[in-house]
């Protein structure tokens, strides 16, 4: 395929590479990370580029790599009137996302009692395939929190009262409708709240040391800046509820698809106009799935604030056990841009992408506003994590849009023949990492070899401007769903 | 020449597979077979659990998509591993059961969960003496 790099960072595909292209697709970050990018991640961002109503360019973040529809860290932004929504640049784990807390305690405090922790927490919050959740709502409950979000939390007692600023959209995406929900769906998600589900998912206690700190004054603001500190970050999804109402809009846009007269490229691209009948309810139902993964990540910080009360005898108040953010990487969102010098409402689909924003953005909440939104990136399970922060050029360069995660090189097979998952843990146990795991080969499917250098991914964002690294997390304890 | 195999080059963070048949019919329960063994080895899991599947599409490949996906469902409301697969596809109505255990019934605790079917590279094509399925799911 042909491109262009018209800087260090950026390597572009013009439209004329592809029939059917409306705008050239841009893949950003620095050498070492651009030559290593798979060729499914060319043929799916230039698939991308044909959609109809697409603005700008197609992006493809410095962690991306092959995934179905949109590549994994795709990025684009469709006009309303003009445009489409896909269920296929969002993902089947609608609103999948990262949350990170902070704690007063420092490493040297929580390790004698590290293995007790882990295991009570291990306990309380359901893990791996086919758990059951920790809260079983009435249908007419399930309807209510798939409408409301985080503030159902808040109501029932499973959030505090700073917990709702610290999360994407203070945890509600408008416009759910139950009615646009399947009873498929409704059955398959409602026995599973708060559960963290499998796959790369995971609970982590993480700590913070001065060296991995490079912008003190903001690591201030997050409070994450005592030596040694001690954090926690979860990372999953909407489970099966999203899954199923993916899947039951995908049949539907099939058949849509065909119906608008929309050529795709790639039948997992299926799509519909955003106005249409049928992509009104598609995003009205996926805003419920996008509310439900908040209300999900929100039960499973009440427990994990349960289970450090017990263990350390103390309040969640006095273990400082605050939210410092959560933020969505599967998801479509209406956002406001400047497009040709006028601002114009667009459909901003992020797979496998992070929401940005900058320090000057009116959509911060007062706390955060002259810092930059906090991005979590969720590395690998053996090699750590990162807290950046938008810039306000993201705005202009990629739609307020960042990395996710480290982002996978290897194929789970191939991780999996290359390291038992045995071998793994006892490894991982020697760097000092406690692991609780539902399966030992699932393990070794998240070996950090499989996974890019996410120091590289963060110095791509970094060089083109778009996000800001605050601080590294490393892993001191893993639950691995 | 019934059979299927896993295809590792084309999921890097989900599992694809490669079913072939003479048949539908056959297809079908392959399919149902490979999809289920990316979590689990599903010769050892019994067939205690029984579930009827009628399903009637527009075309074969949303036939086999939407019997796929059920299976997810089945699986996750009833929180079983399915491990037979007695399904019969005429044109494009499908009818039979699917049997499996309950997780909470099964030793081996699955490698990893499949989220759902996606429609990436998803195709059935018709061999001189058969047909040939591909399907990736997403994990």
């Amino acid at each position: 395929m042909k491109f262009t790099n018209p800087n260090i960072y950026t390597r572009e595909i013009p439209i004329s590479e592809k029939e059917g292209m409306r705008v050239p697709a841009r893949i950003y970050g620095l050498p070492d990370i651009l030559n290593s990018i798979d060729d499914g991640v060319y043929q799916q961002i230039t698939n991308v580029a044909r959609l109809p109503g697409i603005r700008n360019y197609a992006f493809c973040m410095p962690d991306g790599h092959q995934g179905y529809g949109f590549p994994i860290g795709g990025v684009a932004a469709f006009g309303l009137d003009d445009g489409v929504i896909s269920p296929g640049g969002i993902g089947f784990d609608i609103n999948c996302g990262v949350r990170l807390m902070r704690t007063n305690l420092t490493e040297s405090e929580i390790r004698p009692k590290l293995k007790d922790l882990i295991d009570l927490l291990f306990r309380i919050i359901p893990a791996g395939v086919g758990k059951s959740g920790i809260i079983t709502p009435k249908q007419s409950e399930f309807e209510d929190l798939m409408v409301k979000g985080a503030s159902w939390c808040k109501e029932r007692g499973y959030a505090t009262g700073g917990d709702l600023d610290c999360i994407e959209d203070y945890g509600c995406i408008m416009g759910g409708d139950p009615a646009n929900v399947s009873e498929k769906a409704f059955k398959r998600g409602i026995d599973q709240i708060g559960t963290l589900g499998s796959g790369n998912h995971y609970l982590e206690i993480q700590k913070i040391t001065g060296q991995d700190i490079w912008d003190e004054e903001v690591a201030k603001r997050l409070g994450l800046d005592r030596e040694n500190q001690i954090a926690v970050m979860i990372h999953c999804g909407s489970r099966g509820f999203g899954h199923q109402i993916a899947t039951d809009y995908l049949m539907e846009f099939t058949k849509a698809t065909k119906k608008y007269g929309l050529e795709t490229g790639d039948k997992e691209l299926a799509c519909a106009p955003f106005n249409s009948p049928e992509g009104k309810r598609y995003f009205s139902a996926m805003a419920c799935a996008a509310n439900t993964a908040f209300v999900n990540r929100q039960v499973i910080t009440h427990r994990v604030r349960q289970g450090f009360s017990e263990i350390f005898k103390k309040s969640p108040e006095e273990l400082g056990l605050g939210l410092v953010y959560d933020v969505a990487h599967n998801i479509a969102k209406i956002e406001d841009f400047d497009i040709n010098g006028k601002r114009e409402k667009l459909l901003v689909h992020r797979k496998g992408s992070t929401r940005n924003l900058g320090p000057s953005s009116k959509l911060l909440p007062d706390k955060y506003k002259g810092i930059g939104q906090p991005v979590l990136v969720g590395g690998s399970m053996q090699t750590g994590s990162y807290l950046l922060v938008g810039t306000d050029e993201s705005e202009r360069i990629s739609f307020n849009s960042t990395v996710h995660g480290a982002g996978r090189t290897m194929s789970r097979t191939q991780a999996k023949k290359k390291i038992h998952g045995k071998d793994l843990f006892k490894q991982m146990t020697q760097e000092g990492i406690h692991i609780r795991t539902a399966s030992f080969k699932g393990l070794a499917e998240e070996a950090g070899f499989a996974y890019k250098d996410i120091d590289s991914v963060v110095k791509s964002v970094e060089a083109a401007g778009i996000s800001k690294p605050v601080l590294r997390l490393r892993p001191v304890a893993n639950i691995k769903g | 020449m019934a059979g299927y195999r896993y295809l590792d080059d084309i999921a890097i963070s989900d599992a694809a597979f490669e079913v072939t048949a003479d048949n539908y019919s056959k297809l079908f329960q392959l399919a149902g077979k490979a999809m289920f063994g990316i979590m689990l080895d599903t010769n050892e899991v019994s067939a205690d659990r029984q579930f009827e599947v009628e399903l009637s599409e527009e075309t074969i490949e949303e036939l086999l998509y939407a019997y796929l996906s059920e299976l997810l469902y089945i699986k996750d409301v009833e929180g079983v591993i399915l491990s037979k697969f007695d399904v019969t596809v005429d044109k494009s109505d499908l009818s039979g059961t699917v049997s499996g255990s309950k997780f909470t019934d099964i030793e081996q605790a699955p490698d990893v969960d499949i989220k759902a079917v996606t429609l990436y590279r998803f195709d059935i094509k018709k061999l001189e003496d058969g047909y040939q399925a591909v399907v990736v799911v997403d994990l």
